[in-house]
């Protein structure tokens, strides 16, 4: 019954099914008798809408503390002293300190989805290990239009439309320790979403000196020939090789017709 | 194999390869070719040497067909298909993204 009722909400709030297992286990676990009424009564409640679920805190269960005087307890136990639930809301987004931008990360997909659910996932980390980020950006859909023939062969009147949009997404993160930028940079990639694409952009603070460093291994470079006129290099080379070689003929020739 | 194999996208096969093999010396015949500081006679020299390379190893024999037909008009470069073989692919849901519109 209860996955049934559950099957009607947006994908993105799945967590949601959690939740109510959680409130479950939570009313099985704790001994009081009022408390339990009232899991009971937060199950009950019709929950036909989404706005209700992400809207009234009533209806998550409460927070059982783990006695830790008694050393050993369950998983379901550790399961019901979590907070549950709190996936379906915004995170709390920590204020800026030093305004000082160490990433930009723009999501792109063809389903706009797919984009809510994973930029949600991807705020939420950013927030749980306490970098400063923006809300995600709506950033414009490109929108790549075709119109071909109906038929494999004339019939020009009789045509169709196809589309393909991307839709994008970005996000911004000040002020936070390169490492703790690299980490959730690698737990986003770890758990990327098939479908969203991921462009990272991070920012870094140089040591003093770097100037002159980059100056001194410039300089120590600067024989080379870039890789990219090697080609016309090579052709003007050989170019010159056949030019020797004609001439030589040419003169050759000249000698011996004479 | 998922392309037409007739004659034609054979030829076309032919072509890049050979186009590939010959770029090269190709283009350093005609670097000499066109260079007006060079004595007359050498120029001539060059461009009967490039007339005498193949017919396939030209640049402009190569074209782009579809691979599932090699058709070679109506060709949606993107996809490397022809406007049919795209419009029966997009339905069919095979190419990503790509959906009916109106406007």
């Amino acid at each position: 019954m209860l996955g049934g009722r559950l099957s009607t909400f947006p994908r993105w709030l799945c967590s949601a099914g959690t939740c109510l297992d959680r409130a479950r286990t939570l009313a099985s676990v704790s001994g009081s008798g009022a408390s339990q009424q009232k899991q009971e009564n937060a199950i009950s409640q019709p929950l036909e809408r989404v706005s209700e679920i992400s809207l009234d805190p009533s209806i998550l269960p409460l927070r059982v503390p783990l006695d830790a005087a008694k050393g050993s307890f369950t998983e379901e136990q550790y399961a019901a002293s979590l907070v549950h639930g709190r996936s379906i809301h915004h995170p709390f987004f920590h204020p800026r300190t030093h305004n000082v931008p160490v990433a930009s990360i723009h999501f792109r997909s063809h389903s706009p989805r797919q984009l809510e659910f994973f930029t949600h996932f991807a705020t939420h980390a950013a927030c749980a290990l306490g970098i400063p980020v923006s809300r995600p950006v709506m950033l414009p859909t490109k929108r790549t239009l075709w119109t071909v023939l109906r038929s494999p062969f004339a019939h020009k009147k009789s045509q169709e439309n196809f589309e393909r949009r991307v839709h994008k997404r970005g996000i911004k993160a000040w002020d936070a320790d390169p490492e703790v930028v690299a980490r959730w940079v690698a737990y986003l990639r770890q758990h990327a979403m098939g479908g969203v694409g991921m462009r990272i952009t991070r920012w870094e603070r140089m040591p003093l000196g770097i100037g002159s460093s980059h100056a001194a291994g410039l300089a120590a470079g600067f024989g080379k020939s870039p890789s990219a006129s090697e080609r016309s290099q090579r052709i003007k080379t050989l170019g010159e090789e056949i030019v020797k070689a004609e001439t030589e003929a040419t003169e050759g020739s000249v000698r011996v017709s004479s | 194999m998922a392309m037409g194999k007739n004659i034609r996208v054979l030829r076309d096969i032919k072509a890049r390869h050979g186009v590939q093999a010959n770029e090269v010396a190709r283009r350093a015949y005609l670097f000499v070719a066109r260079n007006e500081t060079l004595p007359p006679q050498v120029r001539h020299q060059a461009q009967l040497q490039l007339n005498s390379f193949g017919k396939y190893t030209r640049p402009t024999t190569v074209k782009n067909r579809c691979t599932e037909t090699g058709r070679g008009r109506g060709i949606i470069s993107e996809f490397g298909l022809c406007r049919f073989q795209f419009r029966l692919k997009a339905l069919r849901g095979e190419l990503n993204g790509v959906q009916k519109a109106s406007w």
